[in-house]
């Protein structure tokens, strides 16, 4: 053994130890930097770190963490840190402090310098990570990724109607040419079938011989109103000339029935004008939808002002939170379920395994966080509490309460990380009122076609749920105080929006996330406003195509209407011809056989008549007859019982 | 210029009259230093037994080296070695989780995989590295000393008065 080295060694230890003693601030600083860029991914910046071993404290002044979404602004920063670690746990390599504060924090504040990682170290660290992308919430963060990739950043309906102004810029005086048309041609197809249809009706009205069919009629009506009755004997004389007229009268109703059945059919091979005009009009609704193809006017879109608005920004601030509660879980696991109750974490090398006691503290323990600060102009302050590396053994969960104020402003932050089980369950619920409406970080805030929303202010609800695999998550945003924005004069598109906007003054959103292992994930944002609003577009586009269609209309009617109108005047000339002709034809058959029946009536009443009072005649005088015979009969036998009684 | 002075350290040794014993135990405690990845903590207790055990200093720090060379392909073992201990073999559970949270134990890191690992194997390989590197140290010096003597880097390095003030020190 060389004794004589053991002081020299004693005297090395010593200088080495007191050399990290020395320089212990500056090697916790590194230490502090490079684990702060390994979890956030982003330049972290330590203004002074101090340590003092009568108290085992740490204060840490001016510490910034960059945003690698943003580079030149900051996730947050802190203006002091201080802490003191427990001494018995220190020296079993457990860091276990009691009571931390937090003073001055502040979020989003702008930076000075880039706060990007060297591509060298970002390619190290994304290799590192590289091993979580088969993750649940890795999986679930590039699919909302890709959502969002795919969400709309600016209005579609805008740029639609923007089409259809271009589209109906298009529709010059001479858009419409005669030989696009097809009515034009159809039109003169329907003119020669006008004429076909007229010559045939009138070879079938001709067919009839109407005139030849009556004259019988006619010839003995006239022979029976020659006639004269009087006598019995005119009756005997009248009866051939009655018979005659009489067998006219059959034939006189086949002819009316005849007219009839050739009427109908008149009446509808050339059918009734508005059936025509209605063919025609169809004809040219066709030739103006064809015309409308040609401008390709674009379909009524589906209005989802929400999902334009906020889709992209809260798809993103979904993926940041997921982000930050797939960190919480990776470094303050929850018990898994395995045969070893080691807690098995990658590092250096190799694997550290833990060997925790029930009795023992935890490797890393803050079992109070006292933090302060201001976001926008609310100064928050609150507690977080037990955040630890084994939330299994400490058996409590990690609880968070924020709350601030500032006039009608206020903010309200609640969580609860319990990992002390198998299935971890985290819930979140941030409430801030008054927030200014150009921080809700809505896409194309100044756009042209949306309403300015610099004096609005909102109010936002956020609530989520991660249990195991399954996440719900739910925003509601409600912002009021919107105004239209002044239109300049020529801008129709604009005004058209402005006109859409009009007299909504505050949204209601509601972003919806859910997410089950197996799933895909489903995100929607919807409003309030999206129905109103997709009525008035709907209304307006629905205008605007209106007006190209009745621009096209306009010119086709200009090039048909009056070739439509010949058409139809000679349609209706030649039916009314053909229709009169038989009407006529109708009517004088009618009234020649009315007039026979007449004639027939009157004489058979005549006849009856005359009959009659023959009859009666004749009664009267057998009557008398009868008298006279009865008296004669009486004086007779009057004369015979005075003869007999003599 | 790494290589060369490896080389030199090298050279130095075997051309001193250090026993070879010495060299071959200071060598393979080397072993303790450089298959581990580093922990202050251990350094100090390797250090201290190197330096208060009768072992070259220089020789250690040799094998501390040429070691952690060897690191890069025994590491993947020793993780699958150390796991092994420490979670496998179910009778140690009771011996780790006393040693895990007693104080300064847990500073040595002798939790992690490879660290574990790496000691096991530095520790299985002491004896043979002990007999290989005594046995390679006496036949230099019996049969190839007086060769490489003559080479040129030799009178570069100077050697002959490396050797009178090495001796001086080692004894």
């Amino acid at each position: 053994m060389r004794w004589k080295f053991f002081i020299p060694f004693l005297i090395v230890v010593g200088v080495v130890t007191i050399f990290n003693i020395l320089f212990l601030d500056v090697v916790l600083k590194k230490a502090l930097v490079s684990s702060g860029e390994a979890v956030f991914g982003a330049k972290v910046e330590v203004g002074q770190l101090k340590t003092r071993f009568s108290d085992l404290s740490i204060t840490i002044k001016n510490l910034a963490v960059a945003n690698r979404d943003d580079v030149w602004k900051n996730l947050f920063e802190t203006e002091k840190i201080s802490f003191s670690m427990k001494p018995l746990p220190l020296l079993s390599a457990k860091f276990n402090i009691k009571e931390m504060s937090i003073e001055g924090m502040k979020f989003g504040s702008p930076r000075k310098t880039s706060g990007a990682l060297p591509p060298k170290k970002l390619k190290k660290l994304e290799k590192k990570s590289a091993d979580d992308k088969d993750g649940f919430f890795s999986k679930i963060m590039a699919s909302l990724y890709e959502k969002g990739k795919s969400q709309v950043a600016s209005l579609p309906v805008a740029d639609n109607i923007a089409e259809a102004r271009k589209g109906l810029d298009k529709i010059s005086s001479d858009f419409v040419k005669l030989d696009d048309l097809e009515t034009p041609k159809e039109i003169e197809k329907f003119r020669n079938a006008t004429t076909e249809k007229y010559t045939r009706n009138e070879t079938l009205v001709k067919n009839l011989r109407v005139s030849e069919r009556i004259q019988p009629i006619s010839s003995a009506f006239k022979e029976a109103s020659g006639l004269k009755l009087s006598t019995i004997e005119d009756v005997k004389a009248a009866a051939p000339t009655l018979e005659k007229l009489k067998n006219t009268l059959p034939e006189g109703n086949k002819l009316i029935q005849d007219i009839t059945t050739a009427k109908e059919q008149i009446l509808s091979d050339f059918g009734s004008t508005a059936d025509v005009l209605k063919q025609i009009d169809e004809m040219k609704k066709r030739d103006i939808d064809r015309l409308s193809q040609k401008l390709k006017l674009p379909t009524m879109p589906k209005v989802n002002i929400a999902e334009a608005l906020f889709g992209g920004v809260w798809i993103s601030r979904y993926n940041k939170t997921i982000y930050y509660i797939a960190l919480a879980r990776k470094y303050m696991p929850a018990r898994k379920k395995s045969e070893e109750e080691k807690i098995i974490v990658k590092r250096l090398k190799g694997r550290d395994i833990y060997f925790p006691h029930p009795a023992a503290p935890p490797k890393f323990l803050i079992e109070k966080i006292s933090i302060s600060g201001v976001v926008g102009d609310i100064n928050f302050s609150g507690v977080i509490k037990d955040i630890t590396n084994d939330p299994a053994l400490l058996g409590r969960p990690t609880t968070v309460n924020i709350a601030g104020t500032a006039g009608r402003r206020s903010l309200l932050i609640n969580g609860v990380l319990d990992h002390t089980s198998e299935i971890p369950r985290d819930t979140l619920s941030v409430s801030y009122k008054g927030l200014e409406g150009s921080a809700l970080g809505i896409s194309d805030i100044n756009s042209d076609y949306l309403p300015s929303f610099e004096k609005s202010s909102a109010g936002i609800l956020a609530e989520g749920s991660f249990v195991g695999d399954e996440i719900n998550g739910k925003v509601s945003i409600v912002t009021k105080g919107l105004k239209v924005r002044d239109v300049p004069s020529g801008d129709e598109v604009r005004k058209i929006m402005a006109d859409v906007w009009k007299g909504i003054d505050s949204i209601s959103v509601v972003a919806l996330l859910t997410s089950k292992k197996g799933e895909d994930v489903r995100f929607s944002v919807s409003s309030d406003a999206d129905k109103i609003l997709q009525d008035r577009i709907s209304r307006i586009f629905g205008e605007k195509v209106a007006e190209a269609r009745r621009k096209i209309e306009q010119q086709v009617s200009q090039l048909v209407d009056g070739k439509k109108n010949e058409a139809l005047k000679e349609f209706e000339t030649k039916k009314k011809a053909v229709t009169d002709e038989i009407a006529s034809k109708e009517s004088e058959a009618r009234a020649q056989v009315e007039q026979a029946k007449a004639k027939v009536t009157e004489i058979e009443n005549k006849i009856k008549e005359i009959e009659e009072r023959e009859k009666s005649r004749l009664n009267e005088e057998k009557k008398k007859a009868e008298e006279q015979l009865k008296k004669q009969g009486g004086e007779k036998l009057e004369d015979l019982k005075k003869n007999l009684f003599k | 210029m790494f290589w060369l002075k490896i080389l030199k350290k090298i050279l130095t040794i075997l051309h001193s009259e250090i026993s070879p014993l010495e060299i071959a135990a200071g060598f393979a405690l080397g072993a303790f230093m450089g298959l581990p990845p580093s922990n202050f903590v251990n350094y100090i207790v390797v250090f201290f037994f190197i330096m208060m055990l009768k072992v070259n200093v220089a020789a250690a720090f040799l094998g501390s080296g040429i070691f952690a060379l060897l690191s890069i392909l025994t590491d993947p073992l020793a993780d699958k070695i150390g796991y092994f201990f420490l979670v496998r073999l179910e009778f140690l559970k009771n011996f780790w989780t006393w040693l895990y949270n007693i104080p300064i134990i847990p500073f040595t890191r002798f939790n992690n995989t490879v660290m574990l690992g790496s000691f096991i194997i530095a520790a299985l390989l002491f004896i043979p590295t002990v007999i290989i590197v005594k046995k390679f140290v006496l036949y230099y010096r019996a049969n190839l000393r007086q060769k490489v003597e003559k080479w040129k880097i030799m009178k570069l390095f100077n050697l002959s008065k490396f050797y009178s003030i090495y001796d001086n020190v080692n004894q």
